[in-house]
C-alpha cells in the first residue's frame, strides 16, 4: 500500500517537476550576423550585446561578422541548411534578398505597431515601435512584398567628400557647386591644372547609387503622370505597358537627360571605376590623388581621422531638368540605405530576437550605438554627432516614382553590366538606351514572370503567416490581436493581387 | 481508517492523472505550435498527434491539436495534403459547432489550392461552398474574399468583382470590407482602366483605415491623381494632395503630394 502511495506521489511530483522544467527557460542563444568587418562596428555591437545580457541574464547574444563579398551566398546557404543565425543583416531589399526574406524571415509589420518597451521613461514611451523611427520605419518596408521585413539601425545617406586644399588650389572654389553643370566645370579645371589628379574617386559600389540619386528624381515627374495604376511603387509591368504603347522610351526625355547626367559624373572619375573596390577609391582620396569621393557617414570617421588634409562634406551636385532652368526634385532618402536586420523564421527564439532589435532601436541604445560608430541614428530624438550632421537624411523629398529600369534577374544582370560600360564610355549613351528599350520589349515580360515565380515563395510564407495569426486568434487570443491577423491577410491578398494583375496585363499585352 | 486511506488514494490518483494528462496535452500543444513556428514540421506533427491521441485530452484541446496537425501537414515541404485534409475534416465532423470548424473548412480548401490539387476556379467554387455552409460564421467573409482572389488568378476578373460587390451590398460593414473595396477599386483601375468606376469606391475607402495605415495615403494619392489626370479637375486634386500632407506628414507619398501641390499652385 505504501509503495502504491509513493508511486502516486512520485507521479504527481514528477508531473509537476516535468512541467516546471518545461516552463523554466534555459539559456537562450541569439546570434546576430552582419557583413561589416570594421572592428569599431563589431565592438559597438558587442557592447550593446553585453548590456542586453546584463538586463536578461538568461540570454547570450553573439555577434558574428562575415566578409561582405561572400555574405549573400553565406546567408543563402545557411537558409537552405536551416542554420540561419537568429538575426541577419539584409544587404538590400531587392534581388536575392527579396526571395530570402519571403521564405526564411519573419514579417514584422504586426510587432512594429506595438510600443518598444525599452523606451520606457523617455518621450517615446507608449509610442508604436514604427513611429519611433525618424522615417516611421519606411526603410524597413519592402513594398514589393507588402510587408516590413527588416529593422534599420541607422541612415546611410551618401554625400560628396572633398579635399578642401586641393579643391581650392586646383578647382578654384571653396566648396563643390551644387549644380551638376557647374560642378563639371570645376572638374574640368582640376584636370587642366593637374592631369595626374582625378577629380572624383568612384567605386563600383556607388554605381547603383547614381541611379538612385540622379535617374529617379529626374524621371519622377514624368513617372507620376504615366503611372495610372497608382500603387505606392512604380511596378515593372507599367514600364513594359508604357513602352509598348509608345508613351515611354528610355531614349527620350527625361530618361535621356538622367543617363547623360550620370555619364557626366562618370567622365570625372578615374579609369576603371566600375570595377574598383571601395577601399581603392578611399585610398585614391586619402593619398591626395583624387579631389572628391562619394561616401556615407560610415566613411566620415575614416576620412576625418586618417586624412592629412582638411575634409569637407556636401550633398551631391544635382542635374537640371530638361528645358527648364530648375534642378530636379530632391529625393526622399528614407529608403536610400541603412544597416538593417531581419529575424529568421528558423530561430528558436523569435520573440527574443525581435526584443533584441527593439533594444538596439530604443532611443537610449540607438544613440549610444550610432555615436560610438559615428553613424547617423534612426530613432527620433536621438543626439547626432556634429561630424555626421551632414548625413541627415532628406525625408521631405519625392519618392522617385520613375519607370523601373530593370526587373530581377536577367534584365538586372544585363543592366548592371551595360550601365557600367556606358558610364565608363565603352559604349555610347545612344547605344545603351536603344538597347535598354530593346531589352525591355524582348525580355521584360519573361523577366516579370520569372520574378513572380520567386514571389510564389513569398505567397506561401504569407499564407503561413496568415494561418498562424488566425490560429492564435482562435486558440490563444492573448498572443495576438485581430489587427495583426488583418495585417497578415492584407499583405497576402495584396501580394497575390499584384501577381494576378501582372498576369492579366501581360496576357492582354500580346507579350 | 481504511475508508479514509482509500479516499486519499483515490484523490491522489485523480490529481496525478489530471496533472499528467492536462499538463501533457497543454505541453504538447504549446510545443507543437512552437515547432510549427520554427518550421520544424516533424516535431510539430509528433506533438499535435500525441495531444490528439491522448484519451484524456479535452474536446477543445483535441480540436486545437487537430487544427495544428492540419496546418503542420499542410505547410510541410512538400505538403501532405491527404493527412491535412483528414485532420481538418475530423474537426468539422466531430466538433461542428466549435469556432474553429469554419476556419478548418477554409484552411482545407486553401491548402488543396496551394498544393495544386484543385485549380483556381475549383478553389473558388469550394471556398464559396464553405461561405454558404458557414453563413453565420465570420469565415463567410474571408472565404468570399479568397474566392474572389482565386477568380482573379483564374483570369475571371469580371466575375470576381461581381462577387465582391454582391457581398459588399449584403454585408457593407463586414470586417474584410475595406480590403474587398480595395481589390475592386484597384482592379478597375489597373486592368479595366475604369477610373470613373473606381473613384466612388476609393472615396469610401479614404474614410477607413486598412490594416497597414500607409495604404490610406496611397488611396488618397489615387483619388488625387484621378481628379488631376482623368477628370481634369486640378482644384479637387489639390484638396486631396493637401489631405495627404496634413494626415500623413511622414509618409513617402507625402513628398510626392507636396511636389504636386507646389506645381499646381504655380499653375494659373
Amino acid at each position: 500500500m505504501k509503495a502504491t502511495l509513493a508511486a502516486i506521489v512520485f507521479m504527481v511530483a514528477s508531473a509537476g517537476l516535468g512541467n516546471a522544467h518545461a516552463e523554466t527557460p534555459s539559456r537562450k542563444d541569439i546570434r546576430l550576423a552582419l557583413c561589416i568587418a570594421d572592428e569599431t562596428v563589431l565592438s559597438a555591437f558587442r557592447d550593446a550585446a553585453r548590456e542586453y545580457e546584463a538586463m536578461h541574464p538568461d540570454v547570450k547574444v553573439t555577434i558574428q561578422a562575415v566578409p561582405e563579398r561572400s555574405y549573400a551566398q553565406w546567408v543563402n546557404t545557411l537558409s537552405i541548411g536551416k542554420m540561419l543565425p537568429d538575426i541577419v543583416q539584409a544587404q538590400s531589399i531587392y534581388g536575392i534578398w527579396a526571395s530570402l526574406a519571403a521564405e526564411y524571415f519573419q514579417p514584422l509589420g504586426g510587432t512594429a505597431g506595438e510600443p518598444n518597451p525599452y523606451n520606457q521613461g523617455t518621450e517615446l514611451e507608449g509610442v508604436a515601435w514604427r513611429s519611433t523611427f525618424r522615417d516611421d520605419m519606411t526603410a524597413g518596408y519592402w513594398p514589393h512584398l507588402t510587408e516590413i521585413y527588416s529593422v534599420p539601425v541607422n541612415f546611410e545617406t551618401r554625400r560628396l567628400f572633398y579635399n578642401k586644399e586641393l579643391l581650392n588650389k586646383l578647382g578654384g572654389v571653396e566648396v563643390p557647386p551644387s549644380s551638376l553643370n557647374e560642378w563639371e566645370k570645376v572638374c574640368e579645371r582640376i584636370r587642366e591644372r593637374d592631369p595626374h589628379i582625378t577629380p572624383l574617386a568612384l567605386s563600383r559600389e556607388f554605381v547603383p547609387d547614381l541611379l538612385q540619386k540622379i535617374y529617379r528624381p529626374l524621371a519622377h515627374d514624368r513617372g507620376v503622370d504615366l503611372d495610372h495604376s497608382f500603387w505606392e511603387d512604380w511596378r515593372p509591368e507599367v514600364t513594359l505597358r508604357r513602352l509598348k504603347s509608345g508613351e515611354w522610351s528610355f531614349q527620350s526625355s527625361p530618361s535621356r537627360e538622367a543617363f547623360a547626367a550620370m555619364r557626366q559624373i562618370g567622365r570625372q572619375a578615374q579609369q576603371g571605376f566600375a570595377t574598383t573596390e571601395a577601399s581603392q577609391a578611399r585610398f585614391l582620396f586619402l593619398s591626395g590623388q583624387a579631389v572628391m569621393t562619394f561616401g556615407s557617414a560610415r566613411d566620415a570617421a575614416v576620412y576625418y581621422q586618417q586624412s592629412a588634409f582638411p575634409v569637407g562634406v556636401c550633398d551631391m551636385p544635382r542635374p537640371a531638368l530638361a528645358d527648364q532652368d530648375v534642378t530636379a526634385p530632391v529625393l526622399n532618402e528614407a529608403a536610400s540605405g541603412s544597416v538593417h536586420f531581419m529575424v529568421s523564421r528558423q530561430s528558436a527564439n523569435v520573440e527574443q530576437a525581435v526584443d533584441f532589435l527593439k533594444f538596439l532601436t530604443s532611443k537610449k541604445e540607438n544613440e549610444a550605438l550610432t555615436q560610438s560608430m559615428g553613424w547617423y541614428p534612426v530613432i527620433k530624438g536621438t543626439k547626432v554627432k556634429p561630424e555626421v550632421e551632414a548625413f541627415a537624411p532628406q525625408l521631405k523629398g519625392v519618392s522617385g516614382r520613375s519607370p523601373a529600369v530593370a526587373v530581377a534577374p536577367s534584365l538586372q544582370l544585363w543592366f548592371d553590366q551595360e550601365f557600367a560600360r556606358m558610364l565608363e564610355g565603352e559604349i555610347s549613351m545612344d547605344q545603351f538606351l536603344a538597347a535598354l528599350d530593346h531589352q525591355w520589349l524582348a525580355n521584360g515580360g519573361a523577366d516579370i514572370r520569372r520574378r513572380d515565380r520567386i514571389f510564389h515563395d513569398a505567397v506561401i510564407r504569407s499564407e503561413f503567416n496568415s494561418s498562424r495569426r488566425r490560429a492564435n486568434l482562435i486558440f490563444s487570443p492573448e498572443k495576438t490581436s485581430d489587427e495583426m491577423r488583418k495585417l497578415a491577410l492584407e499583405s497576402l491578398v495584396l501580394l497575390r493581387f499584384g501577381m494576378a494583375a501582372r498576369k492579366e496585363i501581360l496576357a492582354h499585352g500580346n507579350d | 481508517m481504511a475508508k479514509y486511506r482509500n479516499s486519499l488514494f483515490a484523490l491522489l490518483a485523480c490529481l496525478a492523472m489530471s496533472a499528467l494528462n492536462g499538463k501533457t496535452s497543454t505541453y504538447d500543444l504549446m510545443q507543437g505550435w512552437n515547432a510549427l513556428d520554427r518550421m520544424d514540421g516533424t516535431s510539430a506533427v509528433a506533438h499535435f498527434r500525441r495531444a490528439v491521441d491522448l484519451e484524456e485530452t479535452s474536446p477543445a484541446s483535441r480540436a486545437e491539436a487537430l487544427y495544428g496537425l492540419g496546418l503542420s501537414y499542410g505547410y510541410a515541404n512538400p505538403p501532405q495534403v491527404a493527412e491535412a485534409v483528414a485532420a481538418f475534416a475530423q474537426i468539422t465532423k466531430d466538433y461542428p459547432s466549435a469556432d474553429c470548424a469554419g476556419w478548418a473548412a477554409l484552411e482545407s480548401v486553401l491548402l488543396r489550392g496551394r498544393a495544386g490539387d484543385i485549380d483556381s476556379v475549383a478553389e473558388a467554387e469550394a471556398l464559396l461552398e464553405v461561405a454558404g455552409r458557414y453563413r453565420d460564421h465570420a469565415v463567410i467573409h474571408e472565404a468570399t474574399l479568397r474566392a474572389a482572389m482565386s477568380l482573379l488568378e483564374a483570369g475571371q476578373g469580371e466575375r470576381s468583382v461581381m462577387l465582391l460587390n454582391d457581398h459588399l451590398r449584403q454585408y457593407p460593414d463586414n470586417e474584410e470590407a475595406p480590403l474587398m473595396r480595395f481589390l475592386v477599386a484597384y482592379w478597375k483601375m489597373e486592368i479595366d482602366e475604369d477610373y470613373e468606376g473606381a473613384l466612388p469606391i476609393l472615396l469610401e475607402l479614404a474614410n477607413h483605415n486598412l490594416a497597414e495605415p500607409r495604404r490610406r495615403a496611397m488611396v488618397m494619392w489615387s483619388i488625387a491623381q484621378i481628379y488631376r489626370l482623368h477628370h481634369d479637375d486640378p482644384q479637387t486634386a489639390l484638396v486631396w494632395y493637401r489631405r495627404i500632407v496634413a494626415e500623413f506628414p511622414n509618409e513617402i507619398t507625402t513628398g510626392d503630394a507636396q511636389r504636386m501641390i507646389s506645381q499646381l499652385e504655380k499653375t494659373p
